[in-house]
């Protein structure tokens, strides 16, 4: 029986046969260590990093538009929430 | 390697092997196999000593695996951990100490006899409140997804009839992330003709 095989089979990463571990039930079987792991989902954090060079670009947009400037911070925030508005964002 | 078994023939095995450890639950290891087990064994295969230090001689003796599981990695505190035919307890005992307290394991073994062997051990070590044992199959597992950062194993798949359905009810009870540490016996030589018969040789 190839646990091996199986393993793949069944979606578990990193299977390996590790040794023998010298228990010889018989002329003709021995123990034998496996590893295997079962995937991590990938989870909110993991995109998070995988995307933290837009994610900071943004980040800095956002700062630089609702920093000082000509229109004072109130009238830019109504704007915004104008615009979200108009474009139906769910909250 | 397929079998194709016949129902019958699945039937005996699974009796066979619930017959088999139900007397070696009785009567001690030593009646049933070839191979260094017990105390000795579990020096051979390098445990921890300060692990078992405080494990009297009757709890080591009633080892019988084919190799150390946390060879191939520790148990880390807190994790919940599963030994998957665990027999007399012994690596679940093993694993209890390595979670701690704030850890947990439980052993599953589908010998009742061996079940109530391994809570004869655990009572011997009342400083371990973080283990329990019960009966059931590993093709069958009574356990909710994910639920586990580890499965053990020490000479229980090779004795699974459907070892894909076993190994597929581990998946789906370790954790994302979670590690399967398995001992088990491999064919490291053919079997000659005479000795290959299915039903008398699964257990042997």
């Amino acid at each position: 029986m190839d646990f091996l095989a199986l393993f793949r089979k069944i979606g578990f990463k990193s299977a390996k046969f590790v040794k023998l571990t010298g228990f010889k039930s018989s002329p003709y079987t021995e123990g034998a260590l496996f590893y295997a792991e079962k995937p991590r989902v990938v989870q909110e954090k993991d995109v998070v990093r995988s995307q933290e060079d837009a994610l900071k670009a943004y980040a800095e947009f956002h700062g630089l538009t609702f920093g000082p400037g000509v229109l004072d911070l109130k009238t830019k925030y109504l704007i915004a929430l104008g615009a979200s508005l108009a474009a139906g964002c769910d909250p | 390697m397929t079998l194709d078994l016949t129902e019958q023939e699945m039937a005996l095995i699974r009796q066979g092997i619930k017959d088999k450890y139900t007397q070696v639950a009785a009567a001690g290891s030593g009646c049933c196999f070839q191979y260094p087990i017990g105390e000795e064994g579990m020096r051979l295969q390098g445990y921890l000593k300060d692990l078992i230090q405080d494990f009297p001689k009757t709890v080591l003796d009633s080892f019988c695996g084919v190799g150390n599981p946390f060879s191939l990695g520790p148990v880390r505190e807190g994790e919940a951990v599963l030994d998957i035919g665990c027999g007399a307890g012994v690596d679940a005992l093993v694993a209890a100490k390595m979670t701690g307290p704030k850890g947990r394991v439980v052993g599953l073994d589908v010998t009742a006899e061996m079940v109530q062997r391994a809570r004869a051990n655990l009572f011997r070590l009342p400083s371990l409140t973080n283990v329990s044992f019960q009966v059931g199959d590993a093709e069958s597992l009574p356990f909710p997804d994910d639920e586990f950062e580890v499965i053990i194993s020490n000479g229980a798949y090779n004795l699974a009839l459907n070892k894909e359905k076993a190994l597929k009810e581990a998946y789906r009870v370790l954790k994302p992330g979670g590690r399967l540490m398995i001992a088990d016996m491999v064919l490291v030589a053919a079997l000659p003709p005479e000795q290959a018969g299915k039903v008398a040789n699964w257990y042997q």
